[in-house]
Formats: C-alpha cells, sequence, structure tokens
C-alpha cells in the first residue's frame, strides 16, 4: 500500500469525528488531528481502534501517543503492515 | 495553573463489548479501572476520570509546552465524595501532584484542576449553554468575557481575549493580563476555570 492509498483510508476513519470541514478538505500528511481537524480528545481513541480495525494491528501506548498527525500516523501504520 | 474540562453526556458514547473493553484499555490502568468498578461501573464515572486526565492534560501541557497524548501517563490515584455531585481527584504525573474538582450534574460533567492544593480553592469556573445557531469558540469567549467584566466591575477597562501562538487564551483589561484561564466546550455546554492574577 502506498502513501497516498495510506492517507485515502486514513481520511475515511477520521471523518465521523472531524469539526473542521475545510482542514478536512485539504486534509495532507501535515495535518494534525487535534489542532487542525479539531478532532474531540476522547475521539481520538475511536480513530485508533478504527485504524487497528481497518488494518488489522495492534497500535501500543507508545505509537499512540505519536499518532497525533497524519504523518506519524501512516508512518506507524506502514511499519506494522509491512511486518 | 488552571485546567478545565466538560464533557456533555449526551454525546459521550464508549460503545459495547469488546469496542468498550478496547476503549477503556486505551485510556485507563487497571488501578482506574478499579476505581471505576468501585464507583459503580456506569459510564458516567469513566467520563468523571476522563474529564479529570483532561483538565489536568491542560496543565502539564502548557507546563511542557507540547500536546502530549498518553492519557495512562497521568494517573488518578484516589477519588473523593465532597458533597452531592462533587468529587474530588488526585492525580499523579512524572512525580507531580493535581487535584481536580468535579462537578456532576444529570447533563454534564464540568471539573477544574490544579497544580496546587491552596490554588485549586481560589478557582472560578462556570458552565454555559451553547446554542445551536452559535459558533462553540465565539460563544466561550463572549462568556468569558462577560463574567470578567462582571466580576471586575468598574475597575475593567475594555477586556479583551488573545490568543497566543499556542492557543492559549489569555485575558487583558487594557495591557494587563488579569487572569490564568482555561477553557473548555463539547456538544451543547461551554466552560471556563480561572484564577485572577
Amino acid at each position: 500500500m502506498n502513501n497516498q492509498e495510506l492517507i485515502d483510508k486514513l481520511k475515511k476513519i477520521v471523518k465521523p469525528y472531524i469539526q473542521n470541514e475545510e482542514a478536512f478538505e485539504n486534509l495532507s500528511e501535515e495535518t494534525r488531528f487535534i489542532e487542525d481537524l479539531k478532532i474531540n480528545s476522547a475521539n481520538l481513541v475511536d480513530v485508533i481502534l478504527d485504524v487497528e480495525d481497518e488494518f488489522d494491528i495492534e497500535v501500543g501506548d507508545d505509537e499512540m501517543e505519536q499518532m497525533l498527525d497524519v504523518k506519524s500516523s501512516i508512518e506507524i501504520i506502514a511499519k506494522k503492515i509491512s511486518k | 495553573m488552571v485546567g478545565n474540562d466538560i464533557v456533555d453526556l449526551s454525546i459521550s458514547q464508549v460503545g459495547d463489548g469488546t469496542r468498550k473493553i478496547r476503549y477503556l484499555d486505551k485510556l485507563f490502568s487497571d488501578k482506574e479501572l478499579d476505581i471505576i468498578h468501585r464507583l459503580g461501573d456506569e459510564d458516567i464515572w469513566i467520563w468523571l476520570l476522563w474529564s479529570v486526565k483532561e483538565s489536568v492534560y491542560k496543565i502539564v501541557s502548557r507546563i511542557e509546552n507540547r500536546i502530549r497524548y498518553a492519557p495512562k501517563t497521568l494517573r488518578c490515584i484516589s477519588i473523593t465524595k465532597k458533597s452531592e455531585g462533587k468529587y474530588e481527584t488526585i492525580v499523579a504525573y512524572q512525580g507531580h501532584k493535581f487535584v481536580a474538582n468535579s462537578e456532576l450534574t444529570d447533563h454534564y460533567i464540568h471539573t477544574v484542576a490544579s497544580n496546587s492544593m491552596i490554588e485549586i480553592n481560589q478557582l472560578s469556573s462556570k458552565v454555559f449553554t451553547i446554542f445551536s445557531n452559535e459558533n462553540e469558540s465565539t460563544s466561550v469567549d463572549r462568556n468569558v468575557i462577560d463574567y470578567i467584566k462582571d466580576k471586575l466591575g468598574s475597575r475593567s477597562t475594555n477586556i479583551t481575549l488573545k490568543r497566543d501562538e499556542n492557543r492559549v487564551p489569555h485575558v487583558f483589561s487594557g495591557n494587563q493580563e488579569v487572569c490564568q484561564l482555561s477553557i473548555s466546550h463539547h456538544g451543547g455546554y461551554g466552560a471556563f476555570g480561572l484564577i485572577y492574577l
């Protein structure tokens, strides 16, 4: 799966939780979940759980801590699915 | 320092079955899950401990000047019922202690937290309704400004609310910063906690 495919999948996952449509429409690797998409912090856990389900991976506490933007999230996902 | 968090209970869901177990496992330690269990296991206690963690997290991220999403590193050590619907929670984070006061109603949970046992008793706070036709941020800002104008009375001149580069809000009367402020909104509610400087 290439980066764009990962981003497209991630975009679908975050959609129900975003509160800033404009940032969502312009979503890129640089987009941050809390500051830009305005995802409520309680919903960040939902994003992580949906990522786990979609890619059939397990995200540890240390990895969750880093998954605050699109770039770090797809890096972590890519690393996990390549194993 | 002050942190606060509001939870609108009408839009807070943890899901069922395994989804709920996985959700809780990401947020809480076994010890905290024990506390929730002892309190009666209803979802409301999940949200109470969550809002405590959120409030303390806001203080910590200001001190550390970064966003760190690691809910389990903030450890709720004990929770005490102070009076009907009022709870005090002690939180530990990297050798520091924080105290959080939560107000629990049928509709929302509001928590204010501080890193000082003295300061926590000097905090002012307020919860208000955000109407569906209002922008959340605008509504919160207006409520904060009106509250401070009212408190300062004739001593206030030209109260303004500005955000710094980290989006932290600051309130000024003229050029003078008047308080340290933490704001929050969720669903139909907005809230703030503040301490005068």
